[in-house]
């Protein structure tokens, strides 16, 4: 097998495996991580590298020629060799990155959230985060709309107490993000059960 | 998988490690300043951020509802 077969082959993973390292890249340039490492300006070209690179590669530089021949040479590489398994498990690999991003923050450089307004952020961001995970998935077509109607009202719910706990203060503001929080997280739980074999949801 | 999921997928990868790069500034900031509270235009950035988010998923919800899915 040559190597222009091989990538014909697996172009869907070559592509969406520099996508999630181009993006492993902005997130850990942006939170600081290579900051004292590197010299100040060599941070800021590997951040816009990062940048103009995943932004050519979600297409806006691709033109639409380049476009139909790039959607050719995946429909020809599926039609040759027919996935063994639906999309669900390249869709939910993917996506399993995109929950690794999420929930391994803190190896992406984001402090330890200890105080309550950095713990309600981090709330906001992770009902965020469900949201857009859905979003993908119901696209994906790797769940249908009663599932991602579900997940959309526990993440409404759960940002209705982020709203009211946000208001509050002391004890009550803490039992507040608390329950907020649980039930973001059975949010997400609830979207892990959806895609059960996926490593990145084992954990939960 | 056609292009537009690719391309779908990309974008949740982008979007996801923006969220984690927003959250890291604001909770770099924070401690950065001392503070343990939120600051009003903190709040509402990350208000529109998944404001923007829950419309995102109700036009996909919309769109799979009328493709009967």
């Amino acid at each position: 097998m040559t190597f222009w077969q091989w990538l014909q082959e697996n172009w869907v993973k070559t592509l969406s495996s520099i996508g999630a390292l181009n993006s492993a890249l902005i997130t850990a340039t942006a939170s600081g991580m290579f900051t004292g490492l590197l010299p100040e300006n060599s941070v800021k070209w590997l951040a816009l590298g990062g940048f103009f690179m995943n932004a050519w590669l979600i297409g806006v530089g691709f033109n639409n020629s380049a476009k139909v021949a790039v959607a050719k040479v995946i429909d020809n590489a599926l039609q040759a060799t027919p996935p063994k398994q639906s999309g669900f498990a390249r869709i939910g690999l993917l996506t399993g990155i995109a929950v690794a991003l999420l929930a391994g923050c803190a190896a992406f450089g984001v402090p330890k959230l200890e105080s309550f307004g950095e713990r309600l952020a981090g709330g906001y961001v992770t009902v965020t985060g469900a949201r857009t995970l859905t979003t993908a998935l119901l696209n994906g077509q790797v769940i249908g709309s009663k599932d991602a109607q579900n997940v959309q009202d526990q993440a409404n719910s759960a940002r209705e107490g982020l709203d009211v706990a946000g208001t509050l203060t002391g004890l009550d503001a803490e039992n507040k993000l608390s329950s907020a929080l649980a039930i973001a997280n059975a949010a997400l739980d609830y979207l892990c059960a959806k895609a059960p074999t996926d490593p990145n949801c084992l954990g939960r | 998988m056609d292009v537009m999921n690719i391309v779908t997928l990309l974008t949740l990868l982008n979007q996801t490690a923006a969220l984690a790069a927003k959250l890291a500034a604001i909770a770099k900031t924070m401690q950065a300043e001392g503070r343990t509270e939120l600051t009003a235009e903190e709040l509402a950035d990350l208000r529109v951020t998944d404001d923007s988010a829950a419309a995102a998923l109700d036009a996909a919800i919309a769109r799979a509802k009328a493709e009967r899915r």
